[in-house]
């Protein structure tokens, strides 16, 4: 089977997926036990789980950029914010006259701004259907269209990063306007259901979790297969050696519009299920701090390797779950210690670090 | 020619050119043209009138002193730099100023860099399977399955550059000489019909120089090939004709004997 063969002589990704798969079955089996059972998954941690998996896609999305191509870019948050905004809008749909003004036609942000009609870009959204083309094509064709310009006249290095940063930086500050039409500075909030499930029950969590699950899984795997195969080793040469590529007769700036854009859909998919979980998005998921926080992840997690994307991503998350419970002041100070000591001392990353004391 | 160690290898290499020849047309024996080429950098003509013929088969070698123009020339036959003005035909039907670089692969000009440039983190089988001519496109390498005719092509020209016991080895892991046998395996696989060589000697010893000479004789005929070289010696080995640039412009051509004759080659160069 195809899942074998681009699996084969990965332990990394395979444990990693074996894991995920155990993980799928023992936790619906957690929190579907009696609330006063000593090991009852309350539906709080459940969400905490299921963001950390949409984390874990988003990272998964970048190392495939910049650990396989070479970019690095500074502006992937801008893509999750987009499918989570294009979810959003669904969500917002279903609330229906169950707004606060009762409206059955405009979202409440829209009724408090006087306006009389759905803008047309809000229109569909009502369709779920509808929508998660959206979640994937609005992020692909912005990641499409800025990946022509910049590739094709060849942008590289920490040019290209800064222009990926100001991107994001852009898209916050006009997500900021109330003019936009997608709720200013307050996002968009309030959701009550998905596809007719409400938002606040324990099963649709539950499912929303095995969505993230295995929206990771397949997408993971779908980026290992790419790793695997010729175009993957086309990937890696472009990083490597760039002009031997293109004088090798590939069209360099083809393979990184593609993987890019490929990309960006991974990210838009995980914004998606990330905002049914946290019940909100709001421009402040576009600020350049969140894309540099990713990078931050699959730096410490181990670049070029994709499982050590997932775990940066989650071991990150959880120290920081935890890290503002206990000493809220004191996480960005470790969260920077971390990085310069992974720098220093694992420059590549945890999964580097494994696999050397593995294969010694 | 050379009474260093010679390496044991097969018939001349005699892979068919996959470039349609016709496409080319090569009836008149030229396979290159570079007539009154000219480009500048900022004020300075790097080229400067150049004119340039390289036969089909021919082996030629170009020399100079830095800043002749020898890279730049390379530059322009690849579609890297763009002249301000002159010609630049490949055969009689393909104007290369009109191609972009993967087009110019594609239609059979390979070239290797000055310093030698292999795909480091991939292994030495893995860099001729990528350079092998065929199909470049996203989708089509994303489908690629290795036939056991390209892995036999492969293994045939591991063979011809010697390094068939270092094929599953990491290309960044080769010494300085193999890599640049690597780089010419990698135009090899491309079926090139012109290959540009620069500097295929630089930091080797004097065997694996020898044992250079010997890959790029063998190579021409089959080939045309350009070689750019500082080494004199090498240049010599190679017993070809030889071209002298100077300030962007030929200054003399003809056998390294009669280059070397030449007052003005010696003013300019070889009497330093």
């Amino acid at each position: 089977m195809a899942v074998f063969r681009i699996l084969q002589g990965d332990r990394g990704s395979q444990v990693f997926l074996l894991a995920l798969t155990v993980t799928l079955i023992v936790v619906p089996v957690l929190a579907t036990l009696p609330a006063d059972h000593a090991l009852h998954l309350s539906g709080y941690s459940l969400t905490l789980l299921g963001k950390y998996l949409t984390y874990a896609l988003l990272a998964v999305a970048v190392d495939l950029v910049w650990g396989y191509l070479g970019i690095l870019s500074l502006g992937h948050a801008a893509f999750f914010a987009l499918g989570g905004y294009a979810m959003g809008m669904y969500l917002m749909r279903q609330i229906g006259d169950r707004g606060v003004y009762g409206n059955p036609d405009l979202p409440d942000f829209m009724v408090f701004l006087n306006w009389h009609e759905l803008p047309w870009f809000w229109h569909g959204f009502d369709q779920f259907w509808f929508a998660m083309l959206m979640v994937m094509l609005v992020p692909g064709l912005l990641a499409f269209v800025f990946g022509w310009f910049a590739f094709r006249s060849r942008v590289t290095g920490v040019y290209l990063s800064i222009i990926t940063q100001a991107l994001t930086y852009a898209l916050m500050l006009a997500f900021f306007r109330n003019e936009m039409g997608f709720g200013g500075n307050n996002g968009l909030t309030d959701f009550k259901e998905i596809l007719g499930f409400s938002l606040q029950s324990d099963a649709t969590r539950l499912g929303l979790f095995i969505a993230s699950g295995v929206a990771l899984g397949v997408g993971y795997l779908a980026c290992r297969g790419i790793v695997e195969s010729r175009l993957g080793k086309v990937v890696v040469a472009i990083r490597d050696a760039e002009d031997r590529t293109r004088f090798t007769g590939y069209r360099v700036e083809h393979f990184k519009l593609a993987i890019f854009t490929f990309s960006a859909v991974l990210a838009g998919i995980a914004g998606a299920l990330y905002v049914p979980q946290v019940g909100i998005i709001n421009p402040s998921e576009f600020q350049p701090l969140n894309s540099i926080e990713v990078v931050v992840w699959v730096a410490i997690g181990g670049r070029a390797t994709l499982y050590g994307a997932v775990l940066g991503a989650l071991g990150v998350n959880y120290a920081k779950t935890w890290f503002t419970a206990v000493l809220p002041e004191a996480w960005l100070f470790a969260l920077g210690g971390l990085f310069v000591l992974v720098t220093l001392f694992l420059p590549r990353g945890v999964a580097g670090w494994m696999h050397r004391v593995n294969t010694r | 020619m050379t009474d260093g160690p010679s390496h044991a290898r097969g018939p001349v290499f005699d892979a068919e050119v996959a470039t349609d020849l016709e496409q080319s047309d090569l009836s008149h024996g030229t396979l290159l043209y570079m007539e009154d080429v000219s480009v500048s950098f900022d004020g300075f003509k790097a080229i400067d009138g150049l004119n340039f013929y390289v036969n089909v088969g021919e082996l030629r070698c170009v020399i100079g002193p830095n800043g002749a123009g020898k890279t730049t020339m390379m530059d322009i036959i690849t579609g890297k730099t763009r002249p301000d003005k002159g010609n630049c035909w490949f055969g009689q039907r393909l104007d290369l100023l009109a191609m972009d670089e993967a087009e110019i692969v594609h239609a059979g000009i390979g070239r290797k860099f000055q310093k030698p440039t292999v795909f480091e983190q991939h292994r030495v089988f893995e860099n001729l399977e990528l350079s092998m001519a065929g199909p470049k496109s996203v989708w089509a390498t994303l489908m690629a399955r290795l036939t056991p005719e390209q892995k036999e092509r492969i293994e045939e020209v591991l063979d011809i550059i010697g390094l068939t016991q270092e094929a599953a080895r990491l290309a960044g892991a080769l010494s300085h000489g193999q890599k640049q046998w690597l780089e010419i395996g990698m135009l090899l696989m491309q079926n090139p019909l012109l290959l540009l060589v620069d500097e295929p000697a630089a930091g080797m010893t004097h065997q694996e120089m020898d044992r250079t000479v010997e890959l790029l004789g063998s190579l021409a005929g089959e080939h045309s090939l350009v070689v750019v070289e500082h080494d004199m010696d090498f240049v010599r080995a190679l017993d070809s004709r030889v071209t002298v640039l100077h300030q962007g412009r030929v200054l003399a051509e003809g056998s390294m004997d009669e280059v070397q004759s030449d007052p003005r080659v010696v003013e300019v160069y070889l009497g330093e």
